[in-house]
């Protein structure tokens, strides 16, 4: 496909790679804790908290975060993403540094559903033996409400994940792109000539001073130090 | 009549005016029971599962008491209480004018059975433990209940 050699090009910061493995490590275990019940539970609510840190942590670094990592980065029109499908269905050449638009609204969708889905579980009862910690606040009915509804939300992740996989798999089989190397090293395999200016990386004490407030915010929801008992 | 013959007798009696009367069960009736057992069981079991989470602070003897409680009411086999027909809330019947179970509960009888079976042994397991004194196999007894409990709860209670 490509007539000179790759070029191996700077395109993700440690923040966004340690975010993106810690999450599918978190993701898992909360799945595998929240099938098998029981005492595990104690597990699938930390793992819970975390991964809504990590979600808010993206999300600010999607709006102050490195240029690769930014929203403003990587959401296109939709114009623009009609525009790479077809070129990745004509296997024309369409490389972006970054995410590009169809993989650039997935983050959006996967952060939207893992944000509703640690949120819900907050508000969450089992009727059995465990309540998120914010269940008090809104009574039996409502909170019954959104255990339905996070029990829905799983279910349309799965679907999630395995559209993510599988796009990451026709990326790698069918283009020769290994973005999982990429996601692990943080170099992307780009031809010689992929447009687009070179990645600016945002520094590690701005990732570090944002990844602690998203960590204190969830810490001060889930044991509210501050209110009366 | 020969006494064994009287005792079959009245045995048989028993059993089939048993069977009667839980057929002839009024559907309201049948939903307030099993709700009703359902809400002690939790109330036995909150404590036990919290103490097995680490929530609440251990208590030996809070412990044993829900645990050997919790067997007791479940003795009253729940499960007994959703003849056919108690699939559907009852209006105006205050508490049965609701019911969460879902129409599996019947439709999947044998499935829904063996949920309960499930929990009926790991309810015993717990009991045999807190007897035990075993700190730690009373906390993974409980852990083993809530398990069994999710079973059902996954399958046939709506949310």
């Amino acid at each position: 496909m490509t007539s000179a050699a790759p070029v191996s090009t700077p395109a993700w910061d440690l923040p966004v790679r340690l975010f993106h493995w810690a999450l599918v490590l978190l993701v898992v275990g909360s799945v595998v804790t929240g099938l098998l019940g029981g005492n595990l539970m104690v597990w699938h609510m930390r793992f819970g908290y975390a991964i809504l840190a990590l979600v808010l942590f993206r999300l600010l670094w999607g709006l102050a975060g490195s240029s690769t990592a930014r929203f403003s980065d990587f959401l296109y029109g939709p114009r623009r993403v009609a525009g790479f499908a077809g070129a990745l269905l004509k296997r024309r050449e369409a490389h972006y540094l970054g995410h590009n638009p169809l993989g650039g609204w997935m983050v959006v969708v996967l952060l939207a559903a893992l944000l509703f889905q640690a949120s819900s579980g907050l508000f969450a009862n089992d009727d059995i033996a465990v309540e998120g910690p914010l269940y008090p606040f809104i009574g039996k009915d409502l909170s019954d409400r959104l255990t339905g509804l996070h029990k829905l939300n799983i279910k349309l992740i799965y679907g999630l994940v395995a559209l993510h996989v599988a796009a990451v798999l026709f990326h790698w089989l069918a283009r020769g792109e290994n973005l999982v190397r990429a996601m692990f090293s943080g170099d992307k395999q780009l031809p010689p000539g992929t447009p687009g200016a070179p990645a600016r990386f945002a520094g590690g004490g701005r990732a570090l001073a944002l990844a602690i407030l998203s960590g204190l915010a969830v810490w001060l929801l889930v044991t509210q130090p501050f209110s009366n008992p | 009549m020969t006494r064994f013959t009287k005792i079959g007798l009245a045995l048989a009696l028993t059993a089939s005016a048993t069977s009667i009367a839980y057929a002839q069960m009024k559907p309201e009736d049948a939903i307030r029971a099993r709700q009703s057992i359902m809400r002690v069981v939790a109330l036995n079991f909150g404590p036990v599962a919290q103490m097995a989470q680490g929530k609440m602070p251990w208590n030996k003897e809070a412990f044993v008491a829900n645990a050997l409680r919790l067997e007791s009411v479940w003795a009253m086999n729940p499960h007994r209480f959703f003849p056919a027909g108690s699939d559907k809330a009852v209006a105006g019947a205050k508490i049965a004018s609701f019911t969460d179970a879902t129409p599996e509960a019947w439709s999947k009888g044998e499935d829904f059975k063996k949920a309960f079976d499930g929990n009926t042994q790991a309810i015993a397991k717990l009991a045999a433990a807190a007897k035990s004194g075993d700190e730690a196999a009373m906390k993974s007894a409980a852990g083993d209940v809530g398990k069994a409990c999710k079973v059902c709860h996954d399958d046939f209670r709506a949310k």
